[in-house]
């Protein structure tokens, strides 16, 4: 009896959630050509996929009697989303910039979902994504939905979205600067590397440590064998971030570790030799620290 | 308020005692205004006639051999009273709610503070009590009348000359533990008047015994566990907990997360998270018979969690005290996150050289913060603190059992560090995928789905979790991921060895890999095996699903009983797929347990 009564009262949330609806981004996200030419993609879409847009528009990590069961007690989305796969790209752009998603939401419900349909949106690598997800870079209304939007600009391969993410990188307050280039990590073109490499030279410590994350997410020794491919950069890399983690005063020194850590590799532990030969007796024990924690990977 | 005087009986030996000792030594009409005094011990200076005494040199009984001792509260001396946070009487309010003496059991929890007899008390005179200390918390004093004790208050009361004379026993409790405002001591101070001439005066200092959290490797008393009727993976989490603690004759108990009044809203699947909700500790001071102690339940500061009534509804009773620091929304401010507020995310680590009594530590996010009024009370209460603060900013939940916990040992220290390794888990799952094709292409949570099954309450949208081992293996962006966490793991883990000297032989790595959440944080992508229940020499894990060998035999199974039978430890396994580990949490989270009261080891050998 209590299972059934748990079902009816879904059922019920779900019904009063087709009420209302406005476009996540708020209105006006994409301008009127993209709009009218997505949509018309949208209506064949909804046809053609109609599991994908239920479920899209069930999700249950929004709905109050789901989250507030699991241990964070905050609505969470963005695993559920990215596991519905490519067929939830439209449903998703729509909730995000086009007809918008049913049911009154809270702030914190509201957040979330933008934030998850963010990030697995981006994950897709769509180029039919880009408009929502430069309009979503352009509006961001907090760090992690600029984190998601940058992302899967970054993600996307596409130039102009790498552009207008490495602008981000370089110039407005430095908060949004160092999101825009700790999600530089995730971009496919190999160029990104010295520029990132470039960057380790910042005078801003939270620019360092932004640069050094991204360097340790685009080169990891760990990724490199799934791929099972070798990663020419990752020596000039390693010799960066082990040079950048001696330059850091001892506030900034863990996240370089961090950065260090996750490229590891053998290139890791010649790096730290290299510049451990003549280094000064602090510097020496520090280096030595760090190669031992390098060696345990 | 109740009855303000309660009567019951209590034989007061002590005051035969101090009377013999009166007479033998407190010869004639002196006071210490005129110059006289009693005997000393055969080395000390003798006795002020008129004093006030306290169970300063902690034997449990109140004397003249406290005199010598009542200076400075240290490790070796000092009296202590408790904040008497129990329900003696069962009627479930905290005794010290109220004023009056709520029975034997109750006279039990007030310390003592005693007027030595003054056979040569000048007629008249009178004595005034004042109790001082800082902060506004409230500390009561009550006045044995025969064989039980009524209510003193100082503002209004006085000793009488006949009490003076014959000696008087007084009672003490707090309303709290120390707090942010107040170390716990008071300075009880009695000034005999004769009209308006002064004729003598003492006073005594004491201090309230802080709130001390259990320790995890410590003997367990009992378990808890989560009872949701009809709800088949709590069913089946809770059977497999009562396998476990039988097969071990560890008593578990059972919590009906839905009663009522813990689940209000039917639309909501149950608050299964038996660890969140309360965290376990005690209090105590010197007695009779050696310690006298009170197990105290501290419970969570989130205000919306209904679960955590059952601390009050049910756990509160004799010798089962009860605290709660929660502040309001307005003075906790905008980066509250009262995720952190729940009690997988405050351990202890246990006993090392300069901590005695262990160091807290909580889970700190750099954007986000616990209760205020929480981390206030945990730094008053001194012996186990500060805490210390661990970074979980890289975490979605962000709760320190997400990635260590600690088992006894047979080793000088006595325990050991079980931490979190996505390298071990990676190197674990690689190594079984390299020995062929079969078991390259074994599944990784064969059968398992992520989201809720059709059996949970929370039933909608589920997707299949399982996966081969080779496509874990070569999931690029899972092992970046892994790889930056291990990065955070080592980190921390340096710390924690630099402040405790823990060494790596000391440190068991338990395999599982984590994935990203929103806002990429990190969560168990295999079922968190560090996130456990000890008791005994047993420990009940999630059971993590991993590849199946030939012999049908689940290889992270058998990799986890190998890993810790070199230290005598039994793993038990209890499946926790769809309730916990699919909602963020292990078996952690879902259990919670009471541990003994250590006979030796009293807090205040911990002071620093």
């Amino acid at each position: 009896m209590k299972h059934k009564a748990w079902v009816w009262g879904l059922a019920l949330s779900l019904l009063a959630g087709a009420a209302t609806a406005d476009p996540l981004l708020g209105a006006g996200a994409m301008a009127p050509t993209l709009e009218r030419a997505l949509q018309s993609q949208m209506r064949a879409d909804r046809r053609a996929h109609p599991q994908a847009w239920q479920a899209v528009s069930s999700l249950q990590g929004i709905r109050p009697g789901v989250y507030r069961a699991t241990r964070l007690q905050r609505p969470s989305v963005s695993r559920e989303l990215r596991a519905l796969g490519p067929d939830a790209l439209l449903p998703m752009l729509d909730a995000l910039a086009g007809a918008g998603f049913g049911g009154a939401l809270s702030p914190a419900e509201r957040e979330a979902l933008t934030v998850g349909m963010l990030e697995a949106v981006g994950v897709l690598r769509d180029p039919r994504a880009l408009p929502v997800l430069s309009a979503a870079y352009e509006r961001a209304s907090g760090p992690t939905m600029l984190r998601a939007a940058a992302r899967g600009l970054a993600m996307s391969g596409d130039p102009a979205a790498l552009a207008r993410v490495q602008r981000g990188a370089s110039e407005g307050e430095l908060a949004q600067r160092a999101t825009s280039l700790a999600a530089l990590g995730v971009s496919p073109n190999p160029a990104v590397t010295p520029w990132l490499v470039a960057r380790l030279a910042a005078p801003e410590p939270a620019l360092v440590e932004a640069a050094a994350a991204a360097l340790g997410e685009r080169h990891s020794a760990w990724a490199a064998t799934a791929r099972r491919q070798n990663d020419p950069d990752r020596a000039l890399v390693a010799r960066s971030l082990v040079a950048s983690f001696l330059r850091a005063d001892p506030a900034h020194e863990r996240a370089l570790q961090t950065a260090v850590l996750a490229v590891g590799g053998a290139e890791t532990l010649a790096a730290i030799d290299a510049l451990n030969t003549g280094a000064a007796p602090r510097d020496a024990a520090r280096l030595a620290t760090l190669r031992r924690l390098a060696a345990r990977q | 308020m109740r009855a303000t005087t309660s009567v019951f009986r209590a034989a007061p030996r002590w005051l035969g005692a101090l009377s013999l000792l009166g007479a033998l030594a407190g010869c004639g009409d002196t006071s210490p205004a005129q110059g006289g005094g009693d005997a000393g011990s055969d080395a000390g200076p003798p006795l002020p006639a008129f004093r006030v005494l306290v169970d300063s040199n902690r034997d449990g009984e109140v004397n003249d051999q406290d005199f010598a001792t009542r200076g400075a509260f240290s490790a070796s001396h000092g009296a202590v009273f408790l904040a008497n946070v129990d329900d003696d009487d069962e009627d479930h309010a905290v005794d010290a709610e109220d004023d009056a003496v709520n029975g034997e059991a109750d006279a039990a929890d007030l310390a003592r503070i005693r007027t030595a007899p003054w056979p040569a008390v000048p007629a008249g005179a009178s004595g005034a009590v004042t109790v001082e200390h800082q902060g506004d918390t409230l500390v009561r004093l009550f006045r044995r009348t025969g064989e039980g004790f009524e209510r003193f208050d100082p503002a209004t009361m006085q000793l009488t000359e006949a009490e003076l004379r014959a000696g008087v026993e007084l009672g003490i409790e707090s309303t709290d533990f120390p707090t942010e405002a107040w170390d716990g001591t008071v300075t009880v101070r009695v000034a005999v008047t004769q009209a308006s001439t002064a004729l003598a005066d003492d006073q005594v200092t004491l201090r309230v015994a802080p709130w001390v959290i259990d320790n995890s490797i410590h003997q367990t008393e009992h378990v808890y566990g989560p009872i949701a009727t009809g709800v088949r993976p709590a069913v089946v989490f809770f059977r497999d907990l009562e396998t476990a603690t039988l097969s071990d004759t560890m008593l578990l108990e059972g919590i009906n997360t839905l009663r009522t009044e813990y689940h209000p809203n039917r639309l909501e699947g149950p608050d299964v998270w038996m660890q969140d909700i309360m965290e376990f500790g005690w209090t105590s001071m010197p007695g009779p018979g050696g310690r006298h102690a009170m197990h105290v339940v501290l419970r969570s500061p989130n205000r919306q969690r209904p679960m955590a009534l059952f601390t009050t509804n049910e756990y509160l009773g004799p010798d089962r005290g009860y605290v709660w620091k929660s502040a309001p929304a307005r003075d906790n401010g905008r980066t509250h996150d009262v995720s952190l507020d729940s009690f997988g995310n405050l351990e202890l680590v246990p006993p090392y050289p300069g901590r005695p009594m262990g160091r807290l530590y909580h889970g700190s996010v750099t954007a986000r913060s616990s209760d205020i009024s929480l981390r206030a009370f945990l730094n008053a209460q001194g012996v186990q603190g500060p805490p210390m603060l661990v970074d979980t900013s890289w975490l979605t939940v962000g709760h320190v059992d997400e990635f260590m916990s600690f088992i006894p040992a047979n080793t000088p220290r006595g325990w050991k560090l079980l931490w979190a390794s996505p390298r071990e888990g990676r190197a674990l799952l690689q190594r079984y995928a390299d020995q062929g094709e079969t078991q390259a292409n074994a599944l990784l949570f064969e059968g398992m789905r992520w989201y809720y099954p059709e059996d949970s309450p929370n039933f909608g949208t589920t997707y299949p979790a399982q996966r081969r081992l080779s496509a874990v293996l070569a999931d690029a962006d899972l092992m970046a991921f892994n790889q930056r966490i291990q990065g955070i793991l080592d980190g921390l883990r340096e710390d924690l060895q630099r402040e405790t000297g823990l060494t790596d032989a000391e440190i068991i790595e338990m395999p599982f890999l984590f994935w990203d959440g929103d806002g990429g944080g990190a969560g168990a992508y295999m079922p968190g095996t560090v996130n456990l229940l000890r008791y005994g020499s047993s420990v009940v894990v999630a059971r993590p699903h991993g590849p199946v060998n030939a012999d049908g035999e689940d290889i992270v199974e058998l990799d986890l009983i190998e890993r810790l039978r070199p230290d005598g430890v039994t793993v038990h396994f209890a499946e926790q797929w769809d309730l916990l580990h699919a909602a963020l949490g292990e078996v952690h989270c879902g259990t919670n347990a009471v541990r003994v009261i250590p006979e030796r080891g009293a807090w205040w050998e911990g002071l620093r």
